[in-house]
C-alpha cells in the first residue's frame, strides 16, 4: 500500500469525484416532481431505481471518515526543521566512522590472507626442493 | 508523420524565416543567430505563471489564493477542519442548487470548495519535504547498522582464522635436526614467525617435518 501521505491525496481527490457524482447523477436520474396542486392523468409510477441519493451519501460520508482516520495517523512530530537536519547531520558522522571501521577490519583481513597465501607458496615451493632432491 | 496519400500534412511548417539563416555562408561568417538566453525569474506556459527557481518546494499560499489558517497552526488539527467544512460546503451547495440553482452564490460555493481542496493538496504537499528527511534518516540508520554487523562479522572470522593458525603450528611437533631440512623449514619458520610473531620454537625434523607441514598445508587449507 502507498505510503500514507499519498493514501490521503487520493482519498481527498475520491472525495471531490464523489461530489461531482453524485450531483450529476442526482441531476441526471432524477425522477420529475410533482407540482402542487396539478394532477397529471397517467403519470406512471417511476420504476424502482436505485436509491442513488442514499448510495452516495453513504460513499461521500464514508470517504470523509476515512480521511479523518488517516490525517489522525499522520505523525505530529513537530520537531522543527533545525532539530531534523542536525540529527541527520550526527547519522552521517556515525556512519561514516562506522564505515572507517569496516575498512580497517577488512583491511586487516587481507593482510593476513596475502600472508598465508605467501606461506603457503613458500611451503610448497621448498616441498618441491626437498622432493627433487630426495629423488636426485 | 503524415501520410504519404494525403495532400495536408498535419504538422505545422518548419520555419522558413529561421531556416534560412542558418545557410552556410552565415555560418562561415558566424553571423547565425545566437540560442535564446536562460530564463531567469519567471515565465508563463499556456497562460500560467512559472517560477524558474524550483528552490521553493514549498511556495506561500499568499503568492496565488488568500489563506485560510493562521500562521502558526497544528497541521492535523487544521487538516481535519478543512475535512469538515468540505462536507458542510458540499450541502451547502446541494441546498442552493435544489431551491436556486441559477443564483451567483452557487458559482461563489464552487468557488469556495475548489479553494478548500487546494488548501489541503497544499498542506499534504508541505509534509513531503518532511517525509523525505525522515526516509533519509531511516536510510542512513539502516546503513550504520549494516556497516557495524559486518564489521563484527569479520572481526569474529578474523579470530577464528587466527586460532586456527594457533592451533597448526602448536601441532607441528618437535624433532630432530636435519641441516638440509632445517634450513628449508628454518626459512618457512621464519617466515611464520615474521608474519603472526606468536611462537618461539624452532620446528626441525625429518619425514615427522614433512608429515607435519602436510598436516600445516591441510590446515591452513581448511581456513581458506
Amino acid at each position: 500500500m502507498a505510503d500514507r501521505l499519498t493514501q490521503l491525496q487520493d482519498l481527498v481527490n475520491q472525495q471531490a469525484e464523489n461530489f461531482c457524482n453524485a450531483i450529476g447523477i442526482l441531476q441526471q436520474f432524477a425522477p420529475p416532481s410533482k407540482f402542487a396542486a396539478f394532477d397529471r392523468n397517467g403519470s406512471q409510477t417511476p420504476q424502482q431505481q436505485e436509491d442513488f441519493a442514499q448510495l452516495f451519501a453513504i460513499q461521500i460520508a464514508r470517504t470523509a471518515r476515512d480521511i479523518d482516520a488517516v490525517i489522525e495517523s499522520l505523525p505530529n512530530d513537530e520537531q522543527s526543521l533545525e532539530l531534523q537536519v542536525a540529527g541527520l547531520r550526527k547519522l552521517e558522522q556515525d556512519n561514516q566512522a562506522a564505515a572507517e571501521r569496516l575498512r580497517e577490519e577488512v583491511r586487516q583481513g587481507e593482510l593476513l590472507h596475502e600472508q598465508v597465501q605467501q606461506v603457503l607458496s613458500d611451503i610448497a615451493q621448498h616441498q618441491l626442493n626437498a622432493d627433487r632432491e630426495t629423488t636426485n | 508523420m503524415s501520410s504519404e496519400q494525403e495532400q495536408v500534412s498535419s504538422l505545422p511548417l518548419p520555419p522558413v524565416q529561421y531556416i534560412t539563416l542558418f545557410n552556410d555562408e552565415n555560418v562561415r561568417r558566424n553571423r547565425i543567430p545566437k540560442p535564446p538566453p536562460i530564463i531567469q525569474d519567471t515565465y508563463s506556459m499556456f497562460g500560467k505563471p512559472f517560477n524558474a527557481d524550483d528552490t521553493i518546494i514549498r511556495p506561500l499560499e499568499s503568492q496565488g489564493i488568500k489563506r485560510l489558517y493562521p500562521q502558526h497552526f497544528d497541521r492535523r488539527r487544521e487538516l481535519k477542519k478543512l475535512n469538515h467544512s468540505l462536507l458542510v460546503n458540499f450541502l451547502d451547495l446541494i441546498d442552493l442548487l435544489v431551491y436556486s440553482p441559477d443564483s451567483p452564490k452557487r458559482i461563489e460555493k464552487v468557488d469556495d470548495i475548489s479553494i478548500l481542496f487546494i488548501h489541503i493538496h497544499h498542506l499534504l504537499n508541505e509534509f513531503r519535504p518532511h517525509q523525505a528527511r525522515e526516509t533519509l534518516r531511516v536510510m542512513l540508520d539502516l546503513q550504520k547498522r549494516q556497516r557495524l554487523e559486518t564489521a563484527v562479522r569479520f572481526h569474529k572470522h578474523l579470530d577464528k582464522a587466527n586460532e586456527i593458525l594457533q592451533q597448526a603450528l602448536e601441532n607441528l611437533p618437535d624433532s630432530e635436526l636435519d641441516s638440509q631440512i632445517l634450513t628449508s623449514t628454518e626459512q618457512i619458520r621464519k617466515e611464520f614467525l615474521f608474519c603472526l610473531s606468536k611462537k618461539d620454537k624452532i620446528n626441525n625434523g625429518n619425514d615427522a617435518l614433512i608429515r607435519s607441514m602436510n598436516s600445516l598445508i591441510y590446515n591452513l587449507f581448511v581456513i581458506f
